[in-house]
């Protein structure tokens, strides 16, 4: 999987592409670590070239989800479709995070 | 049948993700199917390979697959490590809210919902988890 990671002010935005399988997810969890170091408030996670995701992978969500919550952002979802959207909705993920259709839209919701 | 034994370590992951795969295609299961399996599976394989011959040294894992009619594979996961029965496991909360939601607890549950007829058994030294997959 490949990160692809750009800010603007305390707004962080990760692409993932690829397959977030075990190894990665430790990968992702230090990107959004990495990004809440330097001041990150909301994190726009861009899904729209993520083919798949462990339950580890899910578990990180939620950590970093409310990490941001506790300091008053928000972990949001972009982009999300295919099998990782059928694992967020079986493990209703999908209604914990706000969720929207592009980068952009979720920029406009902050 | 067609079977693989492997080391129960994470780097094996790949060849029995691998093996199911080819598994689930002879088995004519459709893609969708055989993507929900790779989560099954790395869930299953791991929780062996990381926690069933802890403090006793490395063990092997068996993967063996039947296929009884097109659309369905049937694929028994057994180790020799501690005795240890996935399936009793208390069901996550699925809050709405972010504060009251748990990070744990998610891995077998998707196992129970997208693998059918899953059961466990220890016989002989050995746990043996066996489930079924067919077309969602």
């Amino acid at each position: 999987m490949i990160i692809e990671a750009s800010s603007s002010g305390s707004t962080f935005v990760l692409k993932l592409i690829g397959r977030m399988d075990a190894n990665y997810s430790r990968e992702f969890d230090k990107a959004c670590n990495d990004c809440i170091a330097q001041g990150a408030k909301n994190i726009i996670v861009d899904m729209s070239e993520l083919a798949y995701v462990s339950s580890m992978g899910l578990r990180y969500f939620v950590n970093v989800g409310k990490t941001l919550n506790e300091a008053g952002g928000a972990l949001r979802l972009s982009g999300i479709h295919g099998l990782v959207k059928q694992l967020f909705q079986l493990t209703r993920l999908n209604d914990v995070f706000p969720t929207h259709d592009s980068v952009d839209a979720a920029l406009a919701a902050i | 049948m067609a079977s693989l034994s492997l080391h129960a370590a994470p780097e094996s992951l790949p060849a029995a993700m691998a093996f199911l795969r080819d598994q689930a295609r002879k088995a004519e299961i459709p893609e969708s199917s055989v993507a929900r399996l790779d989560v099954v599976i790395e869930e299953l394989f791991l929780n062996i390979a990381l926690y069933a011959y802890e403090g006793s040294g490395p063990g092997p894992v068996q993967l063996a697959c039947t296929s009884p009619s097109p659309g369905t594979l049937v694929v028994e996961l057994a180790d020799q490590g501690m005795e240890f029965n996935p399936l009793i496991s208390e069901p996550p909360n699925l809050h709405d809210s972010i504060e009251e939601r748990e990070s744990g607890g998610l891995g077998i549950f998707i196992v129970k919902q997208w693998a059918s007829a899953i059961s466990y058994l220890r016989s002989d030294g050995w746990n043996r988890l066996t489930f079924t997959i067919e077309a969602d």
